[in-house]
């Protein structure tokens, strides 16, 4: 019975291998976007560290574990290649990475994953990018954004009618929905990311349903929002709106008043 | 709140109204027409140009939602429009709540009951406005897809259940309120005053 089985479990490791490998290579690139990305890109040229498009097939595995391991005990041994790195990128060591070799497993399954795919294959999505390594350019566009003086491109509801944020109009943003001032400081990269592409609150789901945000949208949104978490202004309070309204009406009874009064003093015998 | 009472809310006060109106019409009675113009006291002069200035916001949200959203797509602008929907709604409650006292002190009590309702209306908008701010950009994504949904005879109050209890509350309240206006004011006996003014000053004239 056994031995019948052995076949049988060969066949589906065959099957299942794919599968495992891909999962690896997906987990490899959550991992490349947090842990590497602000300083690498697969395909997209050097950035504060090289390109590390085709990496597994320019170095082999144990010197690329050795590097990531510890970079700056490989320079000091005077490997020739990483004092070649040192010197290309401007004397910038890279740090100690401390992955597990299941995560360093899932890494290199990415890397070689994308050499499979070629140049720019693996370009990551502009959502998975760190809120906190967003340009001033991209900063800007999410206010804009939030504001809503840039419409969402599937004609969503700008965030700035429901939600405040320090700092931002002449009287702040709506209150229907929570204040986001300190969202992305609460939730983190990792709770904001997928709330913003999914928009699964009860009310923005069905707000949302036939208006998603693009995910450059997300993204900007994103970084708009973990700048903005550390904002330490006063926040305003709703009842200074109520006392504006207060000083109009009063001002508008007043010119009623005297108005009126005048033109009926005028018009008497 | 119960999704059935999204239903059936406003085709109920439409049914009111419209019985009113029926009423009034079947029975003949003479409109309340004052031949010579009456004088209007500043609460009367407060709710007309309050009920305006409200009536316009909410209208034109309504109407042409996407006029709304691009005017409301700049914080200035947005706050603004804010601005000046609070002062009107202000001078509404202001305006009714003279007239109320008014009306009540001159034993007209269904008039005064009805402005009294028309003021509480008003005082939820107040509220809705200042501690659930922007209403003017909400509004059109949130309440005008159920209100049009509610005149294509599609009720569909999906999004306006998951909205805080006082907006819902003066969304209904409000239709509630406008029936009842109908069809108080459309009672077969003859009006001798209209709503604004009150007899004391007719007499005065």
């Amino acid at each position: 019975m056994a031995r019948g089985l052995v076949p049988v479990i060969q066949l589906l490791a065959l099957v299942a291998a794919p599968v495992a490998g891909a999962q690896s290579a997906s987990q490899g690139a959550t991992l490349f976007t947090q842990r590497c990305a602000t300083c690498h890109t697969v395909g997209e040229g050097d950035r504060v560290g090289p390109d590390l498009h085709g990496v597994m097939e320019r170095r082999d595995e144990p010197w690329l574990t050795r590097f990531i391991t510890s970079p700056g005990a490989v320079i000091d041994e005077g490997d020739p290649v990483a004092t070649a790195l040192l010197k290309q990128f401007n004397g910038i060591r890279m740090p100690d990475q401390q992955l597990t070799p299941e995560e360093r497993g899932a890494l290199y399954a990415f890397f070689r994953d994308c050499t499979q795919k070629g140049t720019g294959g693996c370009k990551p999505s502009p959502a998975a990018k760190m809120g906190t390594d967003a340009t001033s350019e991209e900063i800007a566009r999410g206010r804009r954004l939030f504001e809503g003086t840039e419409a969402l491109a599937k004609g969503g509801p700008a965030c700035f009618g429901c939600h405040d944020v320090r700092g931002l109009g002449v009287a702040g943003g709506g209150t229907l929905g929570p204040n986001l001032t300190f969202a992305f400081a609460r939730m983190g990269e990792h709770g904001l990311r997928p709330l913003l592409a999914k928009l699964d609150t009860p009310m923005m789901a069905a707000l949302y349903a036939k208006a998603p945000l693009e995910e450059e949208e997300q993204y900007a949104l994103k970084a708009y929002l973990a700048d903005v978490s550390r904002d330490g202004s006063k926040p305003r309070t709703d009842r200074d709106f109520f006392y504006l309204g207060l000083v109009g009406m009063l001002a508008v009874l007043g010119f009623m008043g005297v108005a009126f009064n005048a033109h009926t003093k005028r018009g008497q015998p | 709140m119960s999704e059935a009472l999204f239903s059936a809310i406003p085709y109920v006060a439409a049914g009111a109204a419209v019985a009113g109106v029926a009423r009034r019409l079947m029975a003949r009675a003479p409109a309340s027409a004052p031949s010579a113009p009456t004088p209007w006291t500043l609460s009367g002069r407060a709710v007309l140009a309050g009920g305006v200035i409200v009536g316009l916001n909410h209208l034109l949200g309504l109407l042409a939602p996407r006029v709304m959203q691009a005017f409301n797509a700049s914080p200035g602008r947005l706050f603004t429009l804010e601005a000046v929907s609070l002062i009107g709604a202000l001078l509404l409650a202001w305006g009714l709540a003279g007239l109320t006292v008014r009306r009540a002190r001159e034993g007209q009590w269904s008039t005064a009951a009805l402005l009294g309702l028309l003021f509480a209306q008003s005082l939820s908008g107040i509220y809705l406005a200042v501690a659930v701010r922007w209403g003017s950009a909400w509004y059109v994504h949130v309440v005008v897809p159920y209100l049009r949904s509610v005149l294509a005879f599609q009720p569909d109050a999906s999004l306006l259940a998951q909205a805080p209890f006082i907006v819902q509350f003066h969304t209904l309240f409000g239709m509630v309120v406008l029936a009842l206006a109908l069809f108080i004011r459309a009672r077969p006996e003859p009006i001798t005053a209209p709503l604004l003014v009150t007899p004391r000053e007719e007499t005065a004239r």
